[in-house]
């Protein structure tokens, strides 16, 4: 990759991030995503408001929910509607190669859930601190769910926006993937939650954060979680590279 | 001279859907209008001269370069789809400055404005493209191939939901890109009499193939031997028809209200015949006209052939 096509990839990057992030329905779901995060934070801190708790409501809604959801709202729409409605085509018909295409398409992707993300949970979280304040550690969870809502955005973006190349239903994949896989089938007993992207998020979190359900999660390891994540998304953007790359734009 | 596009025994399929079959092509620097009905192929081949598409079978040649997988020829060929393909929360000034980045363009201000003003839209540049009218939004997709300078430009039914005006402007856009630019311009349409208006040389496709390329000319000298209809309009014209079935090249004659149409098997020579045998039949012919003398007869007779 010479300096021209980094300089035009960048621009790509940005061009979508800002896209994406300024498309109007987005923001509509954006601010509906802030307003229930602080409406949980309120109703939580009306009770409760021991470290536990803010750990247990960041986990149950921002971990095991906006995480799964928030991705898939952006991921469903980013490079698929594109490829709809072929607008695509004159990025591909551009001197950038089509595996720097896709990473281009997923680094915006990553921007945009990630400031979404640290957005929404920010809103709980500062709700949370407003009205049972700042006890010490809290401020310590807060950062540590951020962090693990950024590693959380890295493979589920990178899982749905690898399935918008195959399908165009990846909503409906998106569904089932987070509600019947994840929010299910992966609570089972027995092994099978070690076959979710948010086992190793937790297991990632329960080496962090010494409170609430991520306090005594069983988890896989903290390295062994960070390869797990890091291979699968790998293996995911090398897939989806390569699926653009071979991809017929008729 | 070296041709720009060469096609050998190109095919390409979707499904049980002929996009091309076995096509031989060769297109030479100029203007060059690709002509054919819908369906005939031409976006197909568009497709596969930018690299969207990889062909099932022959090869195709750009620039000497396959294009299939091949994003570096990109920087050479400016490509104006057939379908909308602009992102319609963006400016238009956006816009270009995104193709102008990612084809590696310097002082992207400074050309984004030059493109704008040679498509006549610098002042709606600023504007969202989802406000554009149909012909503003061709213009930005012309700009947008333009903006890297390239060797060769692809523009795919570039009249097509334009207006009068607007097709008159745009045709002499694209005039004016190879006169004064420089650029060797392919163009389809299946509006014929217009490519007619843009260039002489035209390739002609119909189910996927080429069916005849050259120049116009020549390639009315090809359908020569076939039928041409002559419409005569005026008062004694029954008469006057009576008296042209005595010629040898004459086929038929159809009787109107108050016209006549006359098929006629060499028409170069009939309308060498014609001023005298009217004048000696003193008919008062007030029109004459061929209903072949343009761009869709020589097609059809081309098909049909």
């Amino acid at each position: 990759m010479n300096l021209e096509d980094l300089r035009g990839w960048i621009a790509l990057v940005q061009f979508l991030t800002r896209r994406t992030l300024l498309n109007r329905r987005m923001l509509i779901a954006l601010a509906c995503a802030i307003l229930l995060s602080a409406l949980v934070a309120y109703a939580v801190a009306e009770e409760m408001t021991g470290l536990d708790d803010l750990a247990g409501m960041l986990d149950i809604f921002v971990l095991s929910f906006f995480l799964l959801v928030i991705p898939l709202v952006y991921g469903s729409s980013i490079l698929r509607s594109d490829l709809e409605d072929r607008s695509i085509t004159m990025v591909l018909t551009s001197p950038l190669n089509r595996p720097m295409v896709y990473i281009g398409y997923r680094a915006a992707l990553f921007i945009c859930v990630a400031v979404a993300m640290l957005i929404i949970t920010s809103a709980g979280a500062l709700t949370f601190f407003a009205l049972a304040g700042v006890e010490s550690g809290a401020i310590g969870i807060y950062v540590n769910v951020c962090l693990l809502t950024l590693i959380g955005a890295i493979v589920y973006s990178s899982l749905y926006l690898t399935v918008s190349l195959i399908t165009k239903r990846v909503i409906y994949f998106g569904l089932f993937y987070a509600f019947i896989w994840e929010g299910f089938v992966g609570l089972l007993p027995g092994g099978i939650g070690d076959f979710t992207i948010r086992h190793y998020v937790r297991s990632i979190g329960s080496s962090w954060i010494q409170y609430g359900g991520l306090g005594s999660y069983q988890g896989s390891g903290l390295l062994n979680s960070f390869l797990v994540l890091a291979g699968a998304a790998a293996v995911l953007v090398a897939l989806g590279s390569y699926l653009l790359h071979v991809k017929e734009i008729e | 001279m070296k041709p720009i596009i060469t096609a050998t025994d190109l095919s390409k399929w979707y499904g049980d859907v002929i996009g091309l079959n076995s096509l031989d092509l060769e297109i030479k620097p100029g203007i060059t209008g690709i002509v054919g009905p819908n369906g005939a192929g031409k976006s197909t081949l568009f497709k596969l001269i930018m690299g969207l598409i990889k062909p099932k079978l022959g090869e195709i040649e750009v620039l000497g370069e396959r294009p299939w997988r091949n994003p570096g020829i990109n920087a050479k060929i400016g490509f104006c789809p057939d379908y909308e393909s602009l992102p319609l929360d963006s400016t238009g000034r956006d816009y270009l400055a995104l193709i102008a980045r990612l084809q590696g363009v310097s002082g992207v201000d400074g050309r984004v404005q030059e493109v704008a003003e040679t498509v006549g839209m610098s002042g709606d540049i600023g504007r969202k493209i989802g406000g554009y009218s149909k012909g503003m939004k061709q213009r930005v997709k012309i700009a947008a191939a333009l903006v890297h300078r390239p060797e060769l430009l692809i523009l795919d039914e570039p009249l097509a939901g334009t207006d009068p005006l607007g097709r008159k402007d745009l045709i002499e856009l694209i005039g004016a890109l190879h006169r004064d630019s420089g650029f060797d311009v392919i163009v389809s349409s299946h509006i014929l009499r217009e490519v007619e208006r843009m260039t002489r040389e035209i390739a002609l496709l119909y189910k996927g193939r080429a069916i005849a390329s050259g120049n116009i000319s020549e390639i009315r000298a090809l359908i020569d031997k076939h039928p041409h209809n002559v419409v005569i309009r005026g008062e004694g014209t029954r008469q006057l028809a009576k008296r042209l079935l005595d010629e040898e090249y004459v086929i038929s004659v159809r009787l109107g209200d108050d016209l006549v149409t006359i098929e006629v098997r060499e028409p170069d020579m009939f309308f060498r015949d014609f001023p005298g045998i009217a004048r000696e039949q003193a008919s008062g012919v007030e029109e004459i006209y061929s209903l072949d003398d343009n761009l869709e007869s020589v097609f059809d007779y081309l098909v049909e052939g």
